[in-house]
């Protein structure tokens, strides 16, 4: 009985400790995007960096992205990298944009076209209209995935409706072929 | 009889030519003066005049077209924000004039240059392509400063019977920001600084601009554009800080479509990327600010009317000038 009470209690703290350090982290990303919108983007990074480590996965993409532009703090693609791949893996939209562009272009990782493709396609299949756009050119380019230019456009399609503004010569079949010859 | 038709025929036939040669004159003005915008409008709230040096004024709202030699007139509880050609952004507060002197975004680097004079009021600036082209012919002039700049985001507030305000928000890392009077010159090497300068073109030597100062600053004069959301307006204020930042967005986006989604270095233009979730961010503040939810984020201001006490000007109580920064003969 009292080790069902006291197995009890430690769930209740453990859930209490879990959920103060969420509030913590939303309240440190809060002031991290106040100071952000002021233009002080070191203070900005500070609070970042509090929310970050206990998890906030909105700070730990504007902290990847602030290292991966030498906003605030030194540039470093490595660690902007590190920080964009933890928010992406928690579902952060953006970031599973950007990450899947990094590991395209092996900005902090090494380069790996098919894991981008893959991140971009999480990112476009949760809503994210440049990620769609972004799909369509490496589906007509034929870059981490196979060539196929029907799925380029119905991925251009996409992010039009989705409000991205695609240039008109990417809305059909052969100006996309055109444009992405070998 | 016949002749009198005849002279009322002749009379007629004049009157329709002249209104044909009226009518074609202004549509060629028209046309001549949309050729000749040099920006236009992002961001407004309030009232906002362009006046041009013949006297001919015009009332602005958003996306309308900003000329050369343009003089911008901000009135009380009123800000504008507008973006020049080459990139550049200048944000006007209440109660604020501005002249564009000159203005030329020119593929000819040598012949690209700006020459702003800022009369009263809180401006900022971020600088756009002709800084980085030809930055010696980038100039922005106070009552009794001139301003050298290179690659940066300064500002500066004038007040009547006041010395006049000049900082750097911004700096771009390696550049610096020289404030030139009749009598002396300051340089800024690293942003967060300020100088008075008085009337007799005396400064105060360079010291951090106190972070309420800053604020009020950032408050009067907002840069929808990197973000900022600004206070809150009127019923039609509040609409178009919405559409602002819908076409912030768009603007960005358009701006990655157009380039096929690569920077200069051939790689993902990853700060426009991130520079859109912070405008998507601002976007929905924006509307949660329209439809009066808690949850808006208003930079620290309540209301246009609420920043702006019976002077018109935001917290003056801290702002950098008069007796809480007695620095450097920056007398009024």
């Amino acid at each position: 009985m009292i080790f069902m009470f006291i197995k009890r209690f430690m769930g209740i703290l453990l859930a209490m400790t879990f959920f103060a350090g969420c509030m913590a982290g939303q309240i440190a990303q809060r002031r991290g995007d106040k100071a952000y919108r002021a233009n002080d983007y070191e203070t900005a990074a500070q609070e970042y960096s509090e929310a970050a480590t206990s998890g906030n996965r909105d700070a730990q993409y504007h902290l990847g992205a602030m290292y991966i532009e030498g906003q605030g703090v030194p540039k470093d693609l490595v660690k902007g990298a590190d920080l964009l791949r933890q928010a992406a893996e928690q579902g952060q939209n953006d970031a599973q944009l950007m990450y899947g562009l990094l590991n395209i272009y092996g900005d902090g990782v090494p380069v790996d076209p098919e894991e981008g493709v893959r991140w971009l396609t999480t990112a476009a299949n949760g809503g994210n209209d440049i990620a769609m756009y972004y799909l369509g050119t490496l589906y007509a380019m034929g870059l981490g995935v196979e060539k196929n230019i029907l799925t380029a456009l119905q991925w251009m399609e996409k992010a039009k409706d989705s409000g991205f503004p695609v240039k008109e010569e990417l809305l059909t079949e052969s100006g996309l072929s055109a444009l992405y010859t070998e | 009889m016949l002749k009198v038709f005849t002279r009322v025929s002749t009379i007629s036939t004049i009157t329709t030519l002249l209104l044909c040669l009226l009518l074609a004159a202004s549509f060629a003005s028209a046309a001549s003066l949309a050729a000749e915008a040099i920006g236009e409008v992002v961001y407004m709230a309030g009232t906002v005049r362009a006046q041009q040096p013949n006297s001919t004024a015009r009332d602005l709202d958003l996306e309308s077209p900003i000329f050369p030699r343009d003089t911008v007139v901000t009135s009380r509880y009123s800000q504008v924000e507008i973006r020049f050609k080459d990139g550049t952004i200048l944000a006007q507060g209440n109660d604020a004039e501005i002249s564009l002197d000159d203005y030329v975004y020119s593929t000819d680097v040598s012949a690209s240059k700006l020459l702003f004079k800022m009369s009263t009021g809180t401006f900022r600036v971020v600088t756009g392509e002709i800084v980085k082209l030809n930055p010696e012919a980038f100039i922005l002039q106070t009552r009794f400063t001139t301003l050298g700049i290179r690659g940066t985001q300064p500002f500066i507030k004038i007040e009547e019977d006041a010395s006049d305000m000049v900082g750097v928000i911004e700096l771009t890392p390696g550049y610096t920001v020289s404030v030139t009077s009749a009598r002396q010159t300051v340089s800024f090497d690293r942003a967060g600084l300020f100088t008075n300068i008085n009337r007799d073109g005396e400064m105060s030597d360079p010291a951090p601009t106190p972070p309420a100062v800053q604020r009020a600053i950032q408050r009067a004069a907002p840069m929808t554009s990197l973000g900022e959301l600004g206070a809150r307006g009127s019923k039609d204020d509040m609409k178009r800080k919405v559409k602002t930042f819908e076409k912030h967005v768009e603007r960005e986006k358009k701006g990655i479509g157009d380039h096929d989604g690569h920077g200069d270095d051939g790689h993902p233009d990853y700060g426009s990327i991130h520079h859109i979730t912070v405008q998507q961010t601002g976007l929905k503040n924006a509307k949660d600010q329209k439809e009066g939810k808690s949850s808006a984020i208003s930079d620290g201001s309540s209301s246009l009317g609420g920043d702006h006490p019976d002077d018109g000007h935001p917290d003056d109580g801290d702002d950098g000038h008069g007796d809480d920064h007695g620095d450097g003969g920056g007398g009024h």
